[in-house]
């Protein structure tokens, strides 16, 4: 084991565990709201990185406006899925929500393709690559420290949305007691497409902070499920235990490598979820679920 | 019309320059040369009579189906460009498409649908792993010629009756990868490499390429899994080792983020990889992000994107002849081009009462396909010992003033022995 390595692997946790929060963030803002996983995250986060590469590329706007436009369209797209596709299931067990995600991982993987076909693009965002030593070693390049500041800004942007806005606070009644929230007043079809259109925004975050500095393809919705692992660490229905989710994974998977090689990466995450799930089964910041018998 | 025209002489050029290829055909080779120059001299030719038939089998939707669709683009580009000119023996190239999805079930039950159907005599596709090892099984028993785009051991060495391929295998790319060196360490001290690889069966085949290689040290090895997005820890290491050449196998995202890690840690060395990793798209990703100088990437044929190359030219206006607009910057559409190169020739020796028996004896034995400037393929060729088309390579690197690939060296490097 070579332990110099160790710097490394803890100064790429940090731009890692950043990407993981707001991926995770996606997952859990839904379903604390609605109980559904949504297993087509990733193609959402594939539809909304095509989305800004059509603005910056073919548009040819500049980054602070295409973004915001993207993530608006993401915001639509959430709200058309919640009132074209999950609200008619309203009525259904939770799992068919769940298998409807499923089946909209195919749907939006083909329309995409047909769309833009399969071919791999850079998105035109240039930041110059410079590369900074940390103390005490290990290196963060410039488009880390930007994917960290943006995640950051998100992150605090949703929470401070969920405890300070009206809106927010609805948010919170209905995810913990949508029955007592609608007898109150409160338009849970509303705030479960709010719910849907949030989740979306903050998850195309994450997948633009890792195709600015890789290539965009179909083939990045894979970044949807690298998400669940940090989600079900933190806990699926605590925005807070994102961040500690997904720094958790990423620490762990780095350290992974240095002690027993590469091939161990994504195994270490599955791992370090089981292992938390047999202490906290509802993670880390979740709220265990108490029933009366 | 007149590019039509201007792509359809090209194209039988290669064709006629193809089919005379290889000294023992010379007589037969004669005999079939008549029968495309006939039709070239006329531009309106059209196929006599009857088809001759292929199926199209592979991933056509799902995320593999950028470079299956290219595939099939170059193969019918070139089907096209033949038709035009009068087919073959006076008989039209169909191409009937199937999408097994990726999935093995339904390649297997695509192909045994096209084993069902007497006229097709032979069955392309074969880019997915998966579905390439289980259709590849049961070609033989089928007794129906399966002609693959991808490289599998278990096909290939030794090769199957029935199966073929356009590929490249691991042991031929790994030594291109080690002539690049040995060309750019120009007869220096041992070099110390760095191998950076992803987690793949196919790894440990360069691994061991490399590791008996002469001049070569083969120093830090590092893996990565297929979906990672960090490497900071394998970058790292192979940044200590100080390597004078890394060696890199995997596909393009892993490429950008294993070579954009080690160009961040200071390691400028010169960066080589095989096949999978040198589409233009990778190049230009990886010049976005100021780590495309000094990457070398080996390459079976030209690309239609290459510039100041007949055989790009002839192949793009191929492609636009057929309305292609999904990508020309990768080898599946040559290796579609050269599948329809490659089975014109065994068409024309066949006859016109070819049956699938004497197709596949008669594409086993085409021998070499001259090398003409508008073939894509530098000494492809068949024989019974080895069904895999591609012979030669040559690495790319990146033209940041022109902003396009170039060849790294002019020649070609033989890179399969007979």
């Amino acid at each position: 084991v070579n332990l110099e390595l160790i710097p490394d692997a803890l100064a790429g946790a940090l731009t890692l565990g950043a990407m993981y929060t707001v991926i995770a963030m996606g997952w859990i803002i839904i379903f604390r709201a609605t109980h559904i996983m949504n297993f087509a995250t990733g193609e959402y986060i594939v539809l909304g990185s095509l989305v800004l590469y059509v603005l910056l590329d073919s548009a040819s706007l500049p980054l602070p406006l295409a973004l915001p436009l993207a993530l608006l369209f993401m915001g639509i797209v959430g709200l058309a899925t919640h009132y074209t596709i999950m609200r008619p299931l309203a009525a259904q067990p939770v799992f068919a929500g769940v298998i409807v995600t499923f089946g909209l991982t195919t749907v939006f993987a083909a329309v995409i393709v047909m769309i833009w076909g399969s071919q791999r693009r850079s998105l035109p965002i240039s930041i110059d690559n410079a590369v900074y030593g940390l103390p005490g070693g290990g290196i963060i390049t410039r488009y880390g420290i930007a994917a960290i500041v943006v995640t950051a800004c998100a992150y605090g942007a949703v929470l401070t949305f969920l405890r300070r806005s009206r809106l927010g606070a609805q948010m919170r009644a209905a995810a913990e007691n949508p029955g007592l929230a609608s007898q109150l007043g409160i338009d849970i079809n509303k705030i479960f497409g709010l719910s849907w259109a949030l989740a979306l925004m903050v998850a195309t975050i994450g997948g633009v902070a890792f195709a600015a500095s890789n290539s965009l393809s179909i083939e990045l919705a894979s970044l949807g499920l690298l998400g669940l692992a940090p989600a079900l660490v933190g806990g699926m229905d605590s925005v807070k235990g994102a961040i500690a989710g997904g720094y958790v994974v990423a620490v762990v998977q780095n350290l992974a490598v240095v002690w027993l090689g590469g091939g161990v990466s994504e195994a270490a995450a599955f791992a370090v979820l089981l292992v938390v799930l047999a202490i906290r089964p509802y993670g880390l910041f979740g709220t265990p679920e108490v029933r009366r018998v | 019309v007149k590019t039509r025209s201007i792509v359809s002489v090209v194209l039988v050029a290669s064709l006629i320059a193809a089919a005379c290829g290889d000294d023992d055909d010379v007589a037969q080779s004669s005999e079939d040369d008549a029968v495309v120059t006939e039709s070239a001299g006329d531009e309106s030719a059209e196929p006599t009579g009857g088809t001759y038939e292929f199926g199209y089998l592979d991933a056509l939707s799902g995320q593999a189906v950028g470079n299956t669709t290219q595939q099939m683009a170059g193969v019918e580009a070139c089907f096209e460009t033949v038709n035009a000119e009068g087919g073959v023996n006076g008989k039209e190239l169909v191409l009937d498409e199937t999408d097994d999805g990726g999935d093995v079930g339904r390649a297997v039950a695509g192909f045994r649908e096209f084993a069902r159907n007497e006229g097709v005599l032979g069955v392309l596709g074969g880019q997915l792993p998966n579905t390439l090892a289980a259709v590849g099984e049961i070609a033989g028993r089928e007794e129906l010629v399966y002609f693959a785009y991808s490289y599998s051991p278990a096909l290939f060495d030794p090769p199957l009756p029935y199966v073929f391929t356009v590929d490249l295998s691991p042991q031929a790319q790994v030594r291109g990868i080690i002539e690049e060196i040995a060309r750019l360490n120009e007869g220096g001290d041992e070099a110390n490499v760095a191998f950076f690889t992803v987690d793949t069966p196919s790894a440990g085949a360069y691994e061991e390429g490399l590791r008996n290689a002469d001049g070569i040290a083969l120093g830090e090895v590092q893996t990565v899994g297929l979906t990672a997005t960090d490497v900071s820890v394998q970058a790292a290491a192979i940044a200590q080792s100080n390597p004078d050449f890394v060696v890199l196998y995997g596909p393009e995202p892993f490429m950008i983020l294993a070579l954009t890690g080690l160009r961040q840690r200071g390691v400028e060395v010169p960066a080589i990889t095989a096949t999978p990793a040198s589409r233009e798209s990778t190049f230009e990703a990886l010049a976005n992000q100021d780590a495309a100088d000094n990457y070398h990437a080996l390459r079976y044929g030209v690309m239609a994107s290459d510039v100041d190359e007949p055989a790009a030219e002839l192949m793009r206006e191929a492609a636009a002849e057929i309305n292609w607009t999904g990508g020309l910057g990768g080898l599946p559409f040559t290796g579609g081009w050269m599948q329809c190169v490659a089975i014109v020739k065994a068409l024309e020796a066949c006859g016109a009462d070819c049956d699938r028996e004497s197709f596949r004896d008669e594409l086993e034995s085409i021998g070499e396909i001259d090398s003409g400037p508008t073939v894509p393929m530098v000494g492809a060729s068949f024989s019974p010992d080895k069904h895999s088309l591609a012979t030669t390579g040559r690495f790319s690197v990146w033209d940041a003033e022109q902003e396009h690939t170039v060849p790294a060296d002019d020649s070609w490097v033989t890179l399969v022995e007979e």
